[in-house]
């Protein structure tokens, strides 16, 4: 499934970025911050983005900003690669409107 | 709005009756697809409308409808978060429960369709939501304290939304109604209510066609450079 999805993710933030005339994420690089692919705005469109292909090619109805995710130490929000394992966390969690 | 040949799919809460129910109706009317959702069953049905029950303060409920939505007819175009409940009381008569029940409907069921709605939106770079205040919160209104301070609530979501949406081309705006012949004012006593709409510019009651004249400017594309604003009625 890991694979799956990092392929799916890899494959929105690509397009995202296309969208936003930005270069899409490099792997292992961060999406957002200073360093990042990513301003804020396109990464809330990504988030967005990725919630409807995960519902679209899993048919999962996941809230990715739920209140697990906004706590944590270390956003999972922060590369493809932790985006990636909080997705495929809430999938096995079988929480689909978990927030 | 993005040239589309589908009718554009409105989202009205609170529309089984009241303002709801009449602008449910207009939009139905302007070839809109209208979904309504209430708490409980429309005792109308019209072509265009499609109805659902829900809770708008159920998460898990108001992501299921939204989402839906959006399966069955690609879009969402506009949200006119209407749904609204007051109880008139002295603050010192009103319990928690009535308190936290007037802040979820009408802040937290605001904000749950806005945040749902608006994920839909921002993928077609176009939308309009439109929130409901009051005039009891300028005027200051005695007896409509958890009300009032809600619905100011509301206005400071629509600003604040209206910011954080607004790359996406999505417009929040909000109404301030005046008192209009509903249910929620039905239990106000007839001195009291001639006495709030006295403080009025323009002193009568409104009228449903008063609201839908403000949410049609708010809904309309040429609005694009509208956003973050409250319009009162009746001169408030």
């Amino acid at each position: 499934m890991r694979e799956a999805l990092h392929t799916l993710v890899t494959k929105v933030a690509a397009l995202i970025a296309e969208a936003e005339n930005k270069a899409p994420p490099v792997p292992g690089g961060l999406l957002y911050g200073a360093d990042g692919a990513f301003d804020s705005i396109t990464l809330v469109a990504l988030i967005v983005a990725v919630e409807q292909a995960v519902e679209q090619e899993f048919g999962a109805v996941l809230v990715l900003a739920d209140e697990k995710a906004m706590s944590q130490r270390k956003s999972p929000f922060r590369s493809v690669e932790t985006l990636v394992e909080h997705i495929e966390a809430r999938l096995k969690e079988n929480k689909p409107h978990a927030a | 709005m993005p040239h589309d040949d589908a009718p554009p799919v409105t989202v009205i809460t609170g529309s089984r009756k009241g303002i709801g129910m009449f602008l449910a109706q207009h939009y139905v009317k302007r070839g809109h697809h209208v979904i309504g959702v209430s708490r409980g069953a429309a005792d109308w049905t019209l072509d265009g409308y499609t109805h659902f029950e829900a809770d708008v303060a159920d998460e898990p409920a108001v992501i299921r409808i939204l989402r839906e939505v959006r399966a069955r007819f690609g879009m969402i175009v506009n949200l006119i978060n209407n749904a609204g409940i007051a109880s008139m009381n002295h603050v010192l008569l009103t319990p928690a429960k009535t308190v936290r029940n007037i802040l979820e409907t009408n802040l937290l069921g605001s904000f749950l369709f806005a945040r749902e709605a608006a994920k839909a939106m921002c993928e077609r770079k176009y939308g309009r939501i439109v929130n409901f205040s009051t005039v009891a919160t300028p005027l200051k209104l005695e007896g409509e304290a958890a009300y009032a301070a809600s619905k100011a609530a509301v206005v400071s979501l629509t600003e604040v939304m209206a910011r954080e949406f607004a790359p996406f081309n999505v417009t929040v705006n909000s109404i301030g109604p005046t008192p209009i012949e509903t249910d929620l004012i039905r239990a106000v006593p007839a001195d009291k209510m001639k006495r709030l709409v006295a403080r009025q510019a323009i002193p009568r009651l409104g009228t449903f066609e008063d609201v839908a004249n403000v949410t049609d400017f708010f809904l309309a594309p040429e609005s694009s450079f509208i956003t973050g604003q409250n319009i009162y009625l009746g001169g408030v």
